[in-house]
């Protein structure tokens, strides 16, 4: 039987935790709370997976909720974005045992709540998406400056989250309109390629698949949809189609899904309080026209209320797929709640 | 065919949210407004204070009236464009309100009931161009085509509104070379909000003091082109601290309205109120630009009995179509295969430029630079032979450099190896930010930025003819036809070439530019923050 | 279009159907109540808690005006779930918002965490049902509306009197 165990409790937020983010060497995990904070968690020497310490606290940038962040691909600076209205950019300064992070720029141009930030994978891009109804694309320049590429509409009402593709200059974006949009670059601009409808709710939550073949999507009406993209165009010029949905499972909203890079795990955080992972059946795959994917673990009272965020770590060591799956009998997740709490899961296959 | 529906409305700064100006209740005698209404259905915004009594009350057991519900007859209000303007809920303004206040339908009912002694269309070029590039016209057929059609309709003259952008180029290159000459220091810092009462009036928002709408011609480098609606709306919303960049030069349209209600109003001997002036735009946004209360007068110079209709208020431009809202008017006589009927006399009695050969007037203001008025390009050309003695030949294209996209340009002069002028052409809502976020930071390099909030500049602009398909492919095609079609029109070497500009700027002329209130020049204001009533709140 | 004046200057006042409670059954969050002690909570103390929240444009509590009605309240204590639905006085009230996010902050306030509240409409009384649903239900446009200062300096006014 595949297991989630519980590993530890980080406490130190005073209000609702929002958001965790890993460090791309999995070392650090950054967590975003209503408490206008960031906290950095980093693990307890000879402790192993159990024992964490906070190892940094923003506190000073944010006067609302930060409501997101994201490690760039480097893992030397976080974005942070809050809900008012701007996006930080932080650098990462070593002191000892302990962190500090310094405010490199600030990124405005948002009309009110910044909701999230993603950075691309080649660290030149960082997007981020808002009340607003509006998703801005920004990008890194030489002096650690940031520009605005583009400032896309198309969303008819917030947009809750922005993610990219893994290898191609693309970004979906998740919105309060029940669509997610895919949107692509076109000379030195970009539009609106793709909208997918499907969900009958606010999308809270998009996850690529490490190849960058499928999404994963979470949402108010308590499914999570699995897209792939096709070949072959439909009619409507769309490649991304729906290929499975995960519904009788979450009693409330999906707020969180997330998927492994390298596993075939998808995680989710719901208004139930549970925390679930799903695998993927037995001879299903990216290739499946018609995947399907079992739930293995529910944890019912992951945390006492509702489950915000979920975010498996990533081990950089492992740099196939094959290798991690041989050094890696567990991998961790980290969970963010509205009991204040962010919590480090062990989750052990069968 | 093109057809507008609400939802084309794409002025590519996009309104964040649903209208959440809450409108107006009785009169009552609260606090006073901060938002004027408009001409006959002006009305205040009354701010309820809420909760005055809000102690616990003992009520009856039976079904009563509540005394707190003011049963005071209260009108029906509805918004106006001005109350657009005023309101800080969203960028631009509410699409129904765009389209229901400025129509074609009010067009019409004004030329049937020969309301207005003389009508007066002003036709922009990127409107002229746009209509040539659907119909596979040259843009003096597209001219002459809608002058005819309009003639038909009652307009009685057809004017080229870039004849007016080159009254504006002259301006504006006077007042970039006073600002160059003693700039004042950067800034970011925004002015006390205040709305405009008139022309010649504004009030303070906050302490309700009026004062002289005196245009604003000194200030920091750079100086922000100010012609796009859409700019000058975000910027008095949402970043006023740009303000005192912003240039006071009016818009080609603002400029045509002075001119219609103005000199030519006074050559053909009829009050300004007697004018209707229709104005054709490449955008929505200019009819939000026309209802502004700085281009209004409400106060007549000198009621007499004769000039009863002079002394009710008169807008500069009454009514603006966008370019796709005249095609649908006309899409079918356009289409029709008769030859055009000669067009008719352009507007006697106003020296407007001799016309080409085709019939369409020459103008120097539509020609290069972008087919947004050719800003940056008259006045770098103008600025380096004043400021730094280098003459750049008529003939000679200047090297617009591409910045980090198709929609940022540069214009450098370098003088002995040093860059000695560094002018943008900040195009898109991007590079607007860009713009804005260097100024933010004290650390914009430009002495003169031509700002349109339109990707591709104005001949893209959202009231345009739409292609068939709208793919950003087809888009980017539009642009790059209907601009070059803007190009292909001869023209002035320069503004000064243009009896126009001599008739109305030279010696002696009808609007001289030397002082502040010229009619040249505007005010832009820090628009009031929305006070937060209940039904503000309500949208939270 | 959302209108300034009061969207229904004349509502229909109602009197009190249930009779109010005793003091003790107010206080849900008793300072002397055993940690851990899990409280019993049903449609009654939720009606309680939420019958006298002003309406944001009248001197008139949600009860006088028949808002909020205990017939509209859902309870089910075994699983933590508290159904309020409510149902403005007029079917394009532009308060409707603000009234579910009175109810909500309300609640918010007075019941124990492990609460799953839902605030909505009551079916067919509103022109704008679904909207101002998915609104009250969403947490981000909560807890962002709830760091406004302006609007929850409303709803506290709202709220002030309605411990009473």
């Amino acid at each position: 039987m595949a297991k989630l165990s519980l590993l530890a409790t980080l406490e130190g937020h005073e209000e609702r935790a929002w958001f965790v983010a890993w460090s791309p060497d999995g070392k650090l995990l950054a967590s975003c709370s209503s408490d206008k904070t960031v906290r950095i968690w980093g693990r307890k020497a000879g402790g192993g997976d159990s024992q964490w310490l906070c190892v940094a606290v923003i506190e000073e940038g944010a006067s609302r909720t930060v409501r997101s962040c994201a490690w760039s691909p480097c893992g030397k600076f976080l974005a942070v974005v809050s809900f008012d209205g701007t996006t930080s950019i932080w650098e990462k300064v070593a002191k000892g045992v302990m962190l500090s992070f310094e405010l490199l720029a600030s990124l405005e141009g948002h009309e009110n709540e910044v909701k999230s930030v993603a950075w691309s994978t080649d660290g030149a891009h960082v997007a981020t998406c808002g009340r607003d109804k509006s998703v801005w694309i920004w990008e890194a320049m030489d002096d650690g400056d940031y520009e605005c590429v583009t400032v896309l509409h198309g969303h008819t009402q917030d947009v809750k989250m922005v993610a990219w593709h893994p290898s191609e200059p693309m970004l979906f974006s998740a919105s309060y309109d029940n669509t997610i949009k895919i949107w692509a670059e076109d000379g030195d601009d970009w539009y609106c390629a793709e909208t997918l409808e499907g969900h009958t709710s606010s999308v809270w939550s998009i996850a690529l698949e490490g190849g960058g073949e499928r999404l994963a999507s979470a949402s108010d009406d308590c499914t999570v949809l699995i897209w792939k993209r096709f070949e072959d165009a439909q009619p409507s010029g769309g490649r991304w189609r729906r290929v499975c949905k995960l519904a009788g499972y979450h009693a409330r909203t999906v707020y969180s899904v997330a998927w492994h890079a390298r596993q075939p795990l998808l995680a989710t955080g719901a208004g139930d309080d549970a925390i679930r992972i799903f695998r993927e059946s037995e001879g299903s795959s990216a290739r499946s026209d018609a995947p399907s994917f079992d739930l293995e673990v529910t944890v019912a009272s992951a945390h006492a209320g509702d489950v915000n965020c979920v975010a498996w770590a990533v081990t950089a060591a492992a740099a196939t797929a094959a290798a991690a799956a041989a050094a890696a009998p567990h991998v961790l997740l980290a969970s963010a709640g509205d009991d204040c709490l962010v919590k480090v899961w062990q989750y052990d296959a069968s | 065919m093109a057809s507008v529906f609400l939802g084309d409305l794409d002025d590519f700064i996009a309104p964040s949210q649903a209208c959440v100006n809450p409108l107006f209740a009785a009169p009552a005698s609260d606090k006073p407004a901060a938002i004027a209404g408009n001409g006959a259905d002006a009305m205040e915004l009354v701010l309820e204070d809420e909760f005055e009594t809000l102690a616990p009350q003992v009520l009856p057991p039976q079904q009563q009236e509540p005394d707190l519900i003011k049963t005071s007859a209260s009108k029906t209000a509805t918004v106006s464009l001005n109350d657009c303007l005023a309101c800080s809920g969203c960028v631009t303004s509410a699409e129904t309100v765009l389209i229901s206040q400025q129509s074609s339908g009010r067009l019409l009912s004004a030329l049937r009931d020969k309301s207005f002694a003389v009508s007066v269309a002003s036709l922009s070029p990127q409107s002229r161009a746009s209509i040539a590039d659907y119909f596979g016209l040259s843009p003096a057929q597209a001219q002459a085509r809608i002058a005819t059609f309009l003639a038909q309709l009652g307009v009685t003259h057809t004017i080229d509104a870039a004849c007016a952008g080159d009254l504006c180029l002259v301006a504006a290159r006077d007042e970039f070379i006073a600002r160059a000459r003693s700039p004042l220091p950067p800034v970011w810092t925004a002015p006390a909000p205040s709305v405009a009462v008139s022309r010649t009036t504004q009030r303070d928002a906050a302490t309700g003091a009026e004062s002289f709408n005196a245009p604003q011609l000194r200030g920091p480098l750079p100086l922000l082109v100010s012609a796009c609606p859409g700019f000058v709306c975000y910027v008095e919303k949402t970043a006023p601290e740009a303000l005192a960049y912003v240039s006071a030069v009016k818009s080609p349209q603002a400029a045509a309205g002075a001119l219609v209600k103005g000199a030519a109003a006074r050559a053909w001997g009829v009050a300004p109120a007697a004018v209707l002036h229709l104005s054709v735009q490449p955008c929505f946004d200019r009819k939000l630009e026309a209802s502004r209360l700085d281009f209004v007068d409400t106060v007549a110079a000198e009621a007499t009995e004769a000039a009863e209709a002079a002394a009710a208020p008169t807008a500069d431009v009454d009514i603006v179509l966008s370019t796709s809202e005249l095609l649908e008017m006309a899409a079918q006589y356009f289409r029709s295969l008769a030859p055009a009927p000669p067009a008719p006399e352009l507007a006697p009695g106003i020296p407007l430029p001799p016309p080409t050969p085709e019939g369409a007037a020459l103008a120097s203001a539509d020609a290069a630079g972008g087919a947004s008025g050719g800003y940056a390009e008259h006045v770098f050309r103008h600025a380096a032979k004043v400021l730094h003695g280098v003459d750049i030949p008529q003939g000679a294209p200047l090297q617009y450099r591409q910045g980090r996209n198709v929609d940022m340009r540069e214009l450098v002069l370098e003088v002995g190896g040093e860059v000695v002028m560094r002018f943008a052409l900040a195009y898109g809502f991007r590079n607007i930010q860009s713009i804005l976020t260097q100024l933010r930071r004290r650390r914009c390099a430009y002495q003169y930025v031509e700002v349109m909030a339109c990707p591709g500049g104005c001949v893209n602009g959202g009231g345009q003819v739409r292609p068939a398909q709208e793919t950003p492919q087809a888009m980017r095609e539009r642009t790059v036809r209907v601009g070059g079609i803007m190009q292909a029109v001869p023209s002035l070497a320069q503004p000064d070439d243009s009896p126009l500009v001599q008739w109305v700027l030279g010696p002696g002329g009808a609007m001289p530019l030397d002082s502040a209130a010229s009619a040249l020049h505007t005010t832009f204001h820090a628009v009031p923050k929305l006070e937060a009533t209940n039904s503000l709140l309500a949208r939270w | 279009m959302d209108l300034g004046e009061k969207q229904n200057p004349n509502p229909t006042v109602f009197a009190p159907r249930v009779a109010s409670r005793k003091e003790k059954d107010l206080s849900l969050l008793d300072e002397d109540d055993e940690i851990g002690a899990r409280d019993e909570i049903d449609a009654a103390e939720i009606f309680e808690l939420i019958r006298h929240v002003n309406d944001p444009e009248h001197p008139l509590t949600l009860e006088q005006l028949q808002v909020a009605t205990l017939d509209q309240i859902e309870v089910d204590d075994g699983s933590s779930a508290v159904d309020v639905r409510f149902t403005p006085t007029i079917p394009h009230c532009s308060m409707a918002t603000l009234i579910g996010l009175c109810i909500r902050v309300k609640l918010l306030r007075s019941l124990p965490p492990r609460f799953k509240v839902r605030v909505s409409i009551s079916p067919g009384t509103h022109a704008s049902e679904h909207a101002v649903n998915k609104q009250l239900n969403d947490k981000e446009r909560v807890a962002a509306a709830l760091e406004n200062a302006h609007l929850i300096g409303v709803v506290n006014k709202c709220i002030a009197q309605s411990d009473r």
